[in-house]
């Protein structure tokens, strides 16, 4: 097991970029607590962590995934969400606030319609993980992250802006 | 990580390694010289880096929290800010706060319980107390409760409830557990926040006054007065007992004779009675009264008269007709601080105030002046009018008043 001490540290250091990183993954930060807390549960169990970022962010990936197909109700919840968002911003659109909302909604539609692996790549990497950290967490050679990351980069970029453009079509007076 | 050549050209997963910083610095140097001199990799590696920046800023827009209206019941916006994450109520963590708000307040009470309120250095603990992070501790305990809670496989429903003796009722879910749980802690945030301002501000004041008092003491050779705090307190005490004091004979007897300059210690120009500072206060051999000179050693119009006089404190009125003022002046020896008001009024009168005196000073005063005093004539400083309300008005401008030779004027 490791160590009280160790994980401690573990603790200090990677939790609040792991709940970030989660929450941007399931857009439910009570969900991503949850889930990180899983996971130290889990790193304390551990004999040996050997890359700790990777074995963090790996685990925690993997308990979204196993969640998720425990639970689709969750999923259908921020799909829902997702649309009453949408709906909502052309409904009323106007004050700066509500445009952010839209943008919001706009850039979770966008990641959540990244491959599974782009996207948990990307994520990770905002959170600040090296192409070794990332290559090790999603079991990816380290030469191909960077593929990986473009890809997913220009995706997100291209369905960001074709919502961009899907919404500003529908603002467009008669 | 190695670039990857395609065709002559670096591929695009390339670019964006390069562009985060994972290119082997040997590589690196490689393609950094090839789009140089390549138009096409340059305007690619000018798109990669608006991707990078672009699915950052959107990747980003996901930590904004979507407003209540938008969001289902029992689903949870997503939350930018770490510290109110950890702000969620939960019985665990109101448990915990409530020990940290029992704690710090012990604390601040044992460090109140000595603080002496003429020194500056306790608002200087009080603020360095209110500076430090919360204790390690609180987040070990949130740490083993939060693993011990998952282990005992018994979580309670989230945001149910608060610890005991909370009188907080949260709902299940939605955005109400929130802001119950972050409007007391906000309001808290601010009133810490306005009284670590104070508390930096009354040091400041009091730094800045003693640093002025300890250029004044050096640039006139005098030794500089300890306790800056105590000076300025004495001398608001002296200020609000004009009119009500009793003189105190032995401290009339300390001022006859002697001469007392006013300079102005603030940045701010000054002037006593229409008299730019300094000023000097040549009292006379009954210690009761003065006459104003100016800077240049001649008589002026002014006068003044001493208001009130205690062991500690001696207040002086000065009387030029269309003037008016306040001037506090504290602490012992030879130089001395306190603070001025004065300035044009329709009243004929102007104040001084002088606290503090001294057996040294009075023994210094006989060797030179031979002279005797005459204690009878002082008279008790509730019988002279008291200050002017509009005095109260007058800025208040930081002066030393110093012993000197008196003019031969």
């Amino acid at each position: 097991m490791v160590t009280p001490e160790r994980l401690n540290t573990l603790f200090r250091t990677y939790h609040q970029p792991l709940v970030r990183f989660l929450t941007r993954q399931v857009g439910d930060s009570d969900w991503a607590e949850e889930i990180a807390q899983e996971t130290f549960v889990r790193a304390m169990k551990q004999d040996v962590i050997a890359s700790e970022r990777s074995w963090i962010f790996a685990v925690a990936m993997n308990l979204v995934r196993d969640e998720a197909r425990k639970d689709a109700r969750r999923r259908k919840r921020l799909e829902l969400m997702t649309e009453e968002a949408k709906a909502e911003s052309v409904i009323a659109p106007g004050p700066t606030s509500m445009e952010r909302d839209e943008e919001r909604a706009m850039a979770r539609q966008a990641v959540d319609a990244l491959a599974e692996r782009d996207r948990d790549a990307l994520l990770m990497r905002e959170e600040g993980l090296s192409y070794e950290e990332i290559a090790a967490a999603l079991d990816l050679s380290v030469g191909s992250v960077g593929t990986t990351l473009s890809r997913a980069r220009r995706r997100l970029m291209e369905a960001y802006e074709a919502l961009q453009a899907e919404a500003g079509g529908q603002r467009e007076p008669a | 990580m190695k670039v990857v050549w395609n065709g002559g050209h670096p591929d695009e997963g390339s670019m964006h390694a390069w562009l985060d910083g994972e290119i082997d610095a040997d590589d690196a140097a490689l393609l950094d010289a090839h789009v140089r001199t390549c138009a096409d990799c340059t305007t690619a590696v000018a798109e990669a880096r608006g991707l990078v920046a672009g699915a950052s800023r959107v990747v980003g827009m996901l930590d904004d929290a979507p407003p209540a209206h938008i969001r289902p019941t029992g689903v949870r916006a997503s939350d930018t800010s770490t510290a109110w994450r950890f702000l969620r109520v939960t019985p665990t963590r109101a448990a915990i706060a409530a020990v940290l708000l029992v704690a710090i307040g012990i604390t601040l009470t044992r460090k109140q319980g000595a603080f002496d309120p003429v020194s500056p250095a306790p608002s200087e603990v009080a603020s360095a107390a209110m500076d430090e992070p919360p204790p390690p501790r609180a987040r070990d305990n949130l740490l083993d409760s939060a693993i011990a809670r998952r282990i005992a496989t018994e979580q309670p429903p989230r945001g149910v409830g608060a610890a005991p003796g909370l009188a907080v009722t949260v709902p299940v879910g939605g955005s109400a557990a929130g802001t119950v749980a972050q409007a007391p802690s906000a309001d808290a945030a601010t009133r810490v926040a306005a009284g670590r301002a104070s508390l930096r501000a009354q040091a400041e004041t009091l730094g800045a006054f003693a640093a002025d008092r300890a250029v004044f003491s050096r640039s006139n050779g005098a030794a500089a007065p300890a306790a800056p705090g105590r000076d300025v307190v004495a001398a608001e005490a002296a200020e609000r007992a004009v009119g009500n004091a009793t003189n105190n004979p032995s401290a009339v007897n300390l001022l006859a004779s002697r001469c007392m300059r006013l300079e102005s210690t603030g940045t701010a120009a000054a002037a006593w009675g229409g008299e730019p500072l300094p000023v000097t206060l040549v009292f006379d051999a009954t210690g009761r009264s003065a006459r104003v000179f100016n800077g240049a050693g001649t008589a002026t119009e002014a006068s003044s008269v001493v208001l009130a006089a205690t062991a500690d404190s001696t207040v002086i009125r000065l009387r030029r007709i269309g003037y008016d003022g306040v001037l506090t002046v504290a602490g012992s020896g030879e130089t001395r601080v306190g603070s001025m008001r004065s300035g044009q009024s329709t009243l004929a009168l102007s104040q001084v105030v002088v606290t503090g005196g001294g057996a040294a000073r009075a023994d210094k005063r006989l060797a030179l002046r031979g002279d005797s005093n005459a204690p009878g004539s002082a008279k008790p400083a509730a019988a002279q009018p008291a200050a002017s309300p509009a005095i109260a008005t007058r800025p208040s401008v930081p002066i030393a008043a110093l012993f000197v030779s008196c003019p031969t004027g």
